[in-house]
């Protein structure tokens, strides 16, 4: 099983996801990879009425999940999400992603800077994206398949934040 | 009292509310929501907690949403999951608004019955028309 598109998404499944990324991602199945999603049984119901009947649910815990992606051997294609970037991280140093990690929607909240208008960022993602990119991988934002693709760590760069 | 609210991904809400009033005039007990492409989850979460208020057996709410799913989706589904007062329909159209519209003041209206009536009707309301 190969994962066709990793996206970091603080919403999980939605809209966007739904109507533009299974079919870009041409996915079978859905991993979220979310521990608090994984204990929560309103989260879970929620995204498994989200999916399309014809598309595979998996929702594990981070460290669950890795393992699984690592060591199945069915074929097709993944839709891997993640919530933010301290589990991107996780599936970075484990050697499970695809290149560049798509970066949706990491919104606003408290205490974070705005570097787009869907992407804000704490002072630990900021440390959290420079460690992706040391491991060799990298992050790129956008929303929608069609549109630009936007380097993430030169935007930080460019508002001063690495 | 069942009070109805309508969100969407952008303009589409505000959209059918213009045109719920040009078929069947003004309506009461109707709300709509948009979902701008600059709003966050959070404030969105915030329009829904301003008019979602005091859910009781004598104040139910019928929420229509344009996607199941989508972020407007989501938020709701707090709102009725495991709460027989709250009831969300996605997929939304004007033929379903106008039925909920022109069914929810009749004397002794439940949501539950409400509910009920337009997923009789819904069927009829999508097809591809064989003319």
């Amino acid at each position: 099983m190969k994962v066709s598109v990793f996206r970091i998404d603080d919403r999980l499944i939605h809209g966007q996801v739904i109507t533009a990324w299974i079919a870009y991602a041409e996915a079978n199945m859905i991993v979220v990879a979310d521990d608090k999603a994984a204990g929560d049984e309103f989260t879970q119901s929620l995204l498994k009425m989200a999916t399309p009947k014809s598309i595979q649910l998996k929702i594990l815990k981070v460290e669950e999940a890795i393992s699984y992606i690592k060591s199945s051997e069915e074929d097709g294609k993944v839709l891997l999400l993640v919530r933010g970037t301290e589990q991107a991280l996780e599936f970075v140093k484990a050697g499970v992603y695809e290149q560049p990690i798509n970066v949706g929607n990491m919104n606003m909240k408290k205490g974070k800077t705005k570097v787009l208008g869907n992407l804000w960022v704490f002072p630990e993602d900021v440390e959290n994206i420079q460690k992706i990119y040391k491991e060799g991988a990298s992050l790129e934002v956008r929303a929608v398949p069609t549109e630009r693709s936007q380097d993430v760590l030169n935007l930080l760069k460019k508002n001063k934040l690495a | 009292m069942i009070h109805v609210i309508v969100v969407s991904h952008g303009g589409m809400a505000a959209g059918m509310m213009e045109s719920v009033k040009m078929l069947i005039g003004d309506q009461k007990n109707v709300e709509c929501i948009t979902f701008g492409a600059k709003m966050g989850a959070e404030e969105l979460e915030q329009c829904f907690a301003k008019k979602i208020k005091d859910i009781s057996e004598e104040n139910e709410y019928l929420i229509f949403c344009d996607l199941k799913g989508g972020t407007p989706f989501n938020i709701v589904s707090r709102y009725s999951f495991r709460n027989e007062h709250v009831a969300v329909i996605y997929g939304m159209n004007l033929p379903a608004l106008i039925v909920a519209l022109m069914e929810k003041d009749q004397e002794g209206q439940t949501l539950k019955e409400l509910t009920e009536s337009i997923s009789e009707q819904i069927g009829e309301t999508l097809g591809i028309s064989e003319l």
